[in-house]
């Protein structure tokens, strides 16, 4: 759909609403609130025991409907004294309000209910949600990145991509995924994909057991809490419309070697070797070495001594497709990308009355790749609504339609194993042009390259994944009693997933053109969640506040996949593109899978003035995924707090406004380790279990075989945390700071036992128990000072850091390591991050270079290299050179040894953890105009590099086809002309590289990770619109992302996200942290937007 | 008011019916696999029990066929010495490299794979017997037809705990109760017993002497077998051919036997399978090896191979030929030494004392080894070669692959091109490769290719020739029986030289010259127990070449270390990276893997030496 149509499909639907809009009965109240320094906006007003309000406007007025006068009307706003004004028959209710130090009345969303952030005793984030905002993406989880101290969040610059949202660490091996709650309803980090960022009110990040137990078996890796707007009791109805467009463009490639120099690097390497000098291309017909003219694909019926006539050029042909030689180099890298558009739009309609309230929201979100022919579009739709169908009952529900199509997935990192589109484009020799003589894509022919990448990402341009979400809740709350509240809520989440892959490989450069074919890939997933609680809130003697929650809660999951494929069509055109029209090689999959969870919990809270506050909770979880006596358990958790700011011996330190310390122990739970682990069970298999028992040569018959081993005891993974905070408000306010301090110590971490093959192989092969152990501690805090408002000049500055330090304690024994990512693709297996005991998740692993042999005498001084694996055709097992790399003897057994266990001499050489990140948020505001930066960095992390084996060691491997793209820093290998061998990094080019240095486990990968970034400079200006009839607000902005980046790391960008890896039970792990597959780079963007509410 | 009332009977109700189906709510079962219970029946049982043969060629799923493959080519050849690792260099398999050299330890992949999947073997035949025992409880089976099911479970358990006893002898012994324990929960009460002083099985011992204090479940392998001897039909069950018969397990119990030293024994079972009359020698010796040969008159018991079949998109069924997949050298393994190719040249009559057309036997005063025959090593395959022209047993080039010789009926062998690498030498190993005649009978998808080649675990010729041996040790022995046997053997060549390899022109392809020891003088060899001893075990090399038996064959007779140190000796100046390699005294059986050593939690230690 293209961006106009949907405008217009948004404005009649908004128009159909306006008619409708009929919420406006009873009596209408206006005032103005006022304070020392003016008119106040931004005053939250709400009617005493109701549930609708209003806030006030720039100039501090506002409009308020009411079913009856006979109402008291709340005010309160940060920092100032709240009101409680009763109306009586009035209709203009002005009201002026004083600096109060002693109130926090901020109210969060704290699970099942809420609650005043200051008779709250858990550690918990409230994000500054309209800040968060301003960052243009599609994913709410990206814009947490820096907004909330202790909550990390690693992404990549692929429209649509998943992100990875981790609180307080890594609290186990498996899955890390937080909880997060939409409106009461449970979601994955897929189904948080489908929100509108901009329909969010407010996110608040529940960060230690005693705030989140409450969600017991699931919260052991943090819970995210989000609402959505919802409407507001203004008695009349708001428009908003707010939109942005952009470009983005990739930055800081890294640069290659010239053709030239490549040829050149090709040429010494075979010197070096004493290999005779011959290429079937850059060995030229007069026997020097140097560029060809054309590039002749391997047996060519072409005379190379003869001139070479391009009009013999025929296509498709495996030897007469003519390439010119492109001497100036393609630069394959750059030719991957392009500048690309981005573009949102947002409408709201909100009103609400004495009858209710709704928001009805409509989104539209487009953003090109800047991979080419890569797209993500998203369309959100959205109605929440709340009536008030009596005093005391209320009905409502929220309701989310979203269609999200990622248009050629080209993967947001490689992997070991297989290499996505920049991978390969750094693998691409820039001698070959992306066109040959015939205008055609060259390439994929034997002698001169592989697949042409533009012709590859052209051919995946009908690719697409399409995602249709529904996530709604249906409820109802009723006062039973003045303080005792009932309330009810369904929600049914409805996901469906089509992915659509078509090849066509007519057309484009390759001359056999294979046949085409069609994959389709259905996932559907219905879950819905009902809970209902019980409410108590009372306050005895004015002085003894109890509030008490008892609930329970039912979740049923079911998913259905399926995947079909079928190739041999007719025609290439896509209308014939159907599973009912090909021809051959049909296959098919699928399989459901299903779980449910049942639980009771209850809270109770007490508070004495809110100066002394306890609260207990506990929770008991029913799980399918478990059996016998682990079906069930208990999550208890208790917290407490002292407000010393409202003691009365400090009630004369006037610059004091809150002083609260907190102290929180809890237990959490990690339900999430797949379904069914309980269960030993056999499958089908036709391949590794079928015979031909009949003895009839083509003939065997299927047999069964153990799938899984199972074990009835696993049971869920237990994290118990203690938690201590501070909390603190200075300056009326201005000034405000939090600090956490916690220690997480996961018991019972589901690891894989090694199975004794005595038991045999299962198609899953290990047995899992709850065994490990893992613990993180940290610090988190955040920082913020805010200038008074409604001067001139206002600024505010302020500061979210987060730093946690995380070991794995215990597994299976100190022997066992969990390799990340997949096997190594060049059969080198040794992947560069391990998990294991006494280290952080993930740490780097490997040889540590510690410099090159210079000469022959510092080998004879130095230990053996020997691997156990290379051995010589005279039988030696040793392998040291001058020029080479030179290894540390870690265990100082005098020789260097690789994979031979008791001997090895890898080590851990770096974490891709970091010390500590922060984000630095910097507003300013000078009449309209203001001017907001964010900063984002990370300190004391390291990154694997992945790619500098592509570029920087492996000119070797290819023998005589073209050299891969090498990085510049090989013009600085050892013995290279002007260079100083004593500082190089790079040993001798020389194509019989020891296998050893083709290893991926080597210290010469790894980089300090550390940088400082400005993410965001946004410049704009408010419009004054009380003269503008109707128009509340009016804003325009110009914004920069990714503006400059202070960092020594030599990739291209070094905020890297995990490569995701799917165990056998569908869990993902955090295996490959920091580990630079080639990532999807996160591009630099220009925008310009606007907000207008009228 | 009332209507609140209302409202909350209703949700009462709700919560309460709700929570009355707790249990039923909170049951998932899985999905997509089955419990045992749903395959307690005839049809579950006997796919079990497919699975469990499925097992005999080696691959499972985890770890790569080649190197665990049922063929032995490891184990019985390149252990020994007849084959080279080969492949695309020294880096291409270096743990087979270290087998190679007696360098290997119990961190070896190839050993791993070894142990995984022949264990997996005994799980899998272990599941059938535990199953079978559920479906009798059950009542969905009768007696009757659990007894079958046991007893090929049982053969297959024994089957599998056999090849673990060669290649490790020290080997936990896992029934159907140490399994279920295992399975249930975990536990791992089984081990094996190596001797506690290394010194005490130091050194190559015929297995007849193992003495010290190690363990070899010898009882309770035999104990398999002689169920399923006892239980299993003489004709395959339902006719379907590859399943286990009772003159299967009569043989390999016989070879239990002779790998013990019990010749009476071994002979007594053997005489057996030759009075049954259901097994005889196929005129054409090659059938042996392809698709037409399988499960014919000489196949006491194979390894079914198949292609083209249910696993569509998939080869693992089939046969990879030892040297890897493809045409015609594969991956390059398994390349035959030149000390194998020279065993099969024959007398011309005057060398020794023997007639012509006799192998190279030390009795006669000859060693077989001292003059290589001819070789393009080294040669490309532009250079001129001509092929030796000295006689040659006709079984070599039904055996060895080489320069100037039709290669099966893919052309002449043009030496160097179809060699992968040649430091591992100029020979290409024949039997079980693919013949281009029986396309339909080879698969090539997703770039592997294999055929539907059986592989003989016990074959008639054998059987014969185990009995020759009998005759041979027995103190009350018979050599003119001996002597019988062996040239019953060696008649099948002789007296049908229109099997032997010709030319495209129908020339015999090279000097072919097989004749049988005679009654007396001085070219039989039977007239002695030494002599007879010699041309029984040099026949058994000849015959069973490269079939996976000849480093077992070594260690029984108790010159394994010998015979190897010899060939080493000389092969090594040809192949350069076996330099320096010594068999040494604890070879003489592999590594128990290191992991299973560390998971075993102290039930399984490793082999003395190792």
């Amino acid at each position: 759909m293209s961006c106009s149509k949907a405008l217009k499909v948004l404005t009649f639907i908004v128009a159909c609403v306006i008619y409708n809009s009929s919420f406006s009965q009873g009596i209408t109240i206006t005032g103005t609130v006022t304070s020392e320094d003016g008119p106040l906006p931004g005053v939250n007003i709400m009617v005493e025991g109701g549930t609708y309000g209003n806030i006030t406007d720039s100039d501090g007025k506002y409009v308020l409907v009411s079913p009856n006068p006979d109402i008291r009307l709340v005010f309160s706003y940060v920092g100032y004294e709240t009101v409680h004004e009763y109306v009586g028959n009035r209709t203009v209710v002005d009201i002026f309000m004083e600096v109060d130090v002693s109130q926090l009345e901020e109210i969060v969303v704290t699970g099942y209910t809420t609650q005043a952030v200051k008779n709250f005793s858990g550690a918990i984030d409230v994000v500054d949600v309209e800040s968060m905002q301003t960052v243009p993406t599609s994913n709410v989880t990206e814009q947490l990145q820096g907004r909330a101290p202790g909550v990390t969040v690693t992404q990549s610059g692929m429209p649509g991509a998943p992100i990875s949202v981790r609180i307080r660490g890594y609290g186990t091996i498996n899955q890390n995924d937080p909880l997060y709650i939409i409106d009461g309803a449970p979601a994955d980090q897929y189904t948080i994909e489908m929100l509108n960022p901009d329909d969010i009110e407010s996110v608040q990040v529940l960060k230690d057991a005693s705030a989140a137990s409450i969600y017991g078996a699931r919260a052991a890796s943090g819970v995210i809490l989000i609402t959505t707007k919802s409407g507001k009791d203004t008695g009349k109805t708001n428009f908003s419309f707010s939109g942005y467009v952009g470009v983005q463009h990739v930055t800081n490639l890294p640069e290659f070697c010239t053709p030239e120099e490549v040829a050149m690097i090709q040429k010494i390497s075979k010197e070096n070797a004493g290999i005779t000098l011959e290429h079937p291309q850059y060995l030229l017909s007069d026997s020097s070495w140097g560029l060809p003219d054309y590039l002749i694909p391997a047996g060519h019926s072409i005379d190379l001594d003869g001139p070479i006539n391009e009009s013999d050029y025929v296509f498709p042909s495996y030897d007469s497709a003519f390439v010119r030689a492109d001497k100036e180099g393609t630069k394959w890298l750059e030719q991957i990308f392009r500048p690309a558009l981005i573009q949102n739009y947002f409408l709201t309609a909100t009103s609400g009355g004495e009858k209710g309230k709704f928001a009805i929201t409509l989104g539209y979100f487009d953003q090109e790749g800047v991979v080419k022919y890569n797209q993500y579009k998203k369309f959100t739709f959205r109605v929440n609504t709340l009536f008030n169908v009596s005093k005391r009952f209320r009905i409502g529900e929220t309701f989310a339609l979203s269609y999200h199509n990622l248009i050629n997935d080209v993967g947001m990192q490689g992997t070991f194993l297989d290499a996505n589109i920049i991978s390969e484009a750094m693998a691409s020799a820039d001698i070959i042009p992306i066109y040959d003589v015939g205008d055609n894509y060259s390439g994929n022919i034997q002698g001169i390259g592989g697949s042409n990448l533009i012709a590859n990402l052209e051919r995946s341009k009908d690719n697409s994944n399409q995602y249709f979400r529904l996530l709604g809740s249906f409820f109802f709350e009723l006062d039973i009693l003045k303080d005792l509240t009932l309330k009810s809520s369904l929600s049914p989440n409805l996901k469906m997933t089509f992915e659509n892959k078509v090849f066509s490989p007519k057309q484009l450069e390759d001359p056999d053109p294979g046949i085409n074919s069609l994959n389709q890939y259905v996932d559907n997933s219905f879950n819905w969640t009902w809970y209902s609680t019980l409410y108590y809130n009372k306050t005895f003697s004015d002085s003894h506040n109890f509030r008490a929650l008892v609930g329970f809660e039912a979740i049923e999951d079911k998913t259905t996949y399926q995947f079909a494929s079928i190739s041999n069509f007719y025609s290439d055109d896509l209308s014939f593109r159907h599973l009912s029209k090909g021809q051959e090689l049909p296959q098919v999959d699928g399989i459901t899978t299903e779980w449910s969870l049942l639980s009771i919990f209850a809270k109770v809270d007490y508070d004495f003035r809110a100066k002394y506050i306890v609260s207990a909770t506990v929770r008991r979880d029913g799980s399918s995924r478990f059996g016998g006596n682990n079906k069930y358990a208990l999550f208890p958790a208790f917290s407490a707090a002292w407000r010393m700011s409202a003691e009365n011996f400090m009630q004369g330190a006037d610059a004091l406004n809150d002083l609260k310390f907190r102290i929180g122990w809890g237990q959490t739970g990690n339900q999430n380790i797949g379904n069914y682990r309980i269960y030993n069970s056999y499958s089908t298999n036709y391949i590794y279990a079928a015979y031909d028992i009949e003895g009839k040569n083509n003939d065997a018959q299927i047999g069964i075989s153990p799938a899984y081993f199972g074990n009835a005891n696993t049971k869920w993974e237990t994290s118990t945390t203690l938690n201590a905070g501070i909390d603190l408000a200075m300056f009326n306010n201005k000034l405000t700071f939090t600090i956490d301090w916690y220690d997480r110590n996961t018991t019972g971490m589901l690891i894989e036992v090694p199975t004794t093959a005595l038991k045999g192989v299962a198609d899953e092969g290990y047995s899992y128990e709850n065994i490990g152990e893992l613990n993180n501690t940290g610090i988190d805090f955040s920082l913020f000072y805010n200038s008074l408002q409604n001067r001139k000049f206002t600024w505010s500055a302020g500061i979210n850091f987060t730093h946690y330090k995380n070991k794995v304690v215990k597994l299976y024994n100190s022997d066992q390591i969990y390799w990340g990512g997949n096997d190594d693709w060049a059969g080198l297996t040794s992947r560069p991050n391990v998990t294991m005991e006494g280290y952080p998740i993930s740490s780097f692993y490997g040889l540590n270079i510690i410099g090159i042999f210079q000469n022959k005498q510092e080998i004879e001084n130095s230990p053996i290299q020997k691997f156990k694996y290379t051995i010589n055709t005279e039988g030696d097992t040793t392998w040291h050179d001058v020029g080479r790399w030179k290894y540390e003897d870690v265990n100082k057994n005098d020789s260097i040894d690789y994979g031979t266990p008791g001997e090895d001499d890898r080590k851990i050489l770096g974490s891709p953890h970091p010390d500590f990140t922060f984000g630095l948020p910097i507003n300013l505001q000078f009449k309209g105009f203001f001017l907001n930066m964010f900063w984002y960095g990370s300190y004391g992390n390291e990154i694997y590099n992945a790619n500098k084996r592509t570029t920087d060691i492996l000119y070797g491997y290819w023998g005589e086809d073209f050299n891969n793209g090498l990085s510049k820093r090989v013009l600085n290998s050892w013995g290279m002309e002007g260079v100083d061998n004593a500082d190089a990094k790079l040993p001798q080019i020389n194509q019989n590289v020891p296998d050893m240095e083709l290893r991926s486990g080597l210290s010469y990968y790894i980089e300090d990770g550390s940088f400082l970034r400005l993410q965001q400079l946004i410049f704009g200006y408010n419009f004054n619109t009380k003269s503008w009839n109707g128009v509340e607000q009016f804003r325009i902005y110009l914004q920069a992302n990714n503006v400059f980046t202070i960092t020594n790391y030599e990739g291209i960008d070094p905020m890297i996200t995990r490569s995701e890896i799917n165990n056998a039970y569908g869990t993902v792990n955090d295996f490959s942290l920091g580990t630079d597959l080639s990532q999807y780079p996160y591009s630099r963007t220009f925008l310009m937007g606007m907000n207008i509410t009228f | 008011m009332k209507f609140y009332i209302k409202l909350i009977i209703i949700l009462d109700i709700l919560v309460f019916a709700f929570s009355s189906c707790t249990d039923e709510f909170l049951e998932k079962k899985p999905q997509g696999t089955m419990t045992e219970d749903i395959l307690a029946d005839e049809s579950g049982i006997e796919r079990l029990l497919i699975s469990a043969y499925g097992d005999l060629d080696g691959f499972f799923g985890v770890l790569w066929k080649l190197k665990n493959t049922g063929s032995n080519w490891i184990y019985g050849d390149v252990y020994a010495d007849n084959s080279h690792t080969g492949g695309y260099g020294l880096t291409d398999q270096p743990d087979i490299i270290t087998l190679e050299r007696y360098e290997h330890d119990g961190d070896e992949e190839v050993i791993e794979a070894k142990w995984k999947a022949l264990y997996d073997g005994v799980a899998k035949s272990n599941h059938v017997i535990r199953v079978t025992n559920i479906a009798l409880e059950n009542k969905t089976i009768t007696e009757k037809e659990a007894e079958q099911f046991i007893a090929e479970a049982r053969f297959l358990r024994g089957y599998y705990h056999l090849e673990a006893i060669k290649t490790w002898d020290f080997v936990p012994y896992v029934d159907e109760i140490a399994f279920e324990l295992l399975l249930s929960e975990n536990k791992l009460q089984v081990g094996n017993q190596p001797p506690d002083k290394p010194e005490d099985n130091a050194g190559y011992t015929p297995w007849a002497d193992l003495g010290g204090e190690g363990i070899i479940p010898w009882e309770k392998v035999e104990e398999d077998f002689s169920f399923a001897m006892e239980n299993l039909p003489e004709t395959p069950r339902n006719g379907a051919l590859g399943r286990a018969t009772k003159y299967a397990a009569i043989g390999i119990l016989a070879k239990i036997k002779l790998f013990q030293g019990d010749f009476s024994k071994t002979l007594s079972l053997i005489n057996e399978i030759i009075q049954s009359g259901q097994y005889s020698l196929l005129e054409n010796y090659h059938e042996n090896f392809r698709t037409i040969g399988d499960n014919k008159s000489e196949a006491i018991f194979q390894i079914q191979a198949s292609v083209n079949d249910i696993a569509e998109g998939w080869v693992e069924n089939g046969n990879l030929g030892d040297a890897g997949s493809g045409f015609p050298f594969g991956w390059g393994f398994n390349h035959p030494t030149q000390n194998l190719v020279n065993a099969f040249k024959t007398t011309d009559g005057t060398e020794g004392s023997a007639i012509p057309g006799l192998p190279f036997l030390p009795s006669f005063g000859l060693n077989f080894n001292e003059i290589d025959l001819i070789n393009d090593d080294g040669l490309s395959a532009s250079d001129p070669f001509t092929p030796d022209t000295r006689p040659l047993d006709p079984r070599l080039d039904w055996t060895i692959g080489r320069r100037g010789i039709p290669y099966l009926d893919w052309g002449i062998h043009p030496g160097r091109d179809w060699i992968r690498d040649p430091i591992f030498g100029p020979y290409s190993p024949i039997k079980h490769r693919e013949h281009q005649d029986d396309e339909s009978n080879y698969a090539f998808m997703w770039g592997i290719q294999a055929t539907a080649n059986n592989y003989s675990v016990l074959r008639y010729a054998d059987v014969l020739l185990m009995a020759a041996e009998c005759e041979v040790e027995l103190s009350e022995g018979d050599l003119n029986r001996a002597r019988d046997l062996v040239n019953q053997v060696r008649n099948r060549m002789a007296d049908h030289p229109e099997y032997w390899v010709k030319s495209e022109e129908g020339e015999l392809a090279a000097n072919y010259l097989i004749s049988l020891y005679p009654n007396g003088g001085s070219s039989d060899p039977f007239l002695t127990k030494e002599g007879a001893r010699e041309a029984v075990r040099f026949e058994r090399r000849l015959e069973m070449a490269l079939e996976g038996h000849r480093f077992w064959d070594l260690k029984r007779w108790g010159i394994a270390k010998t015979t190897l140190d010899t060939y080493l000796e000389k092969e090594s100046i040809k192949r350069t990276y076996l330099q320096g390699a010594i068999f040494k005294d604890h070879n003489i059986r592999h590594p128990i893997p290191n992991t299973e050593i560390d998971i075993s939690q102290g039930m399984i230690s490793q082999n003395p030496g190792y």
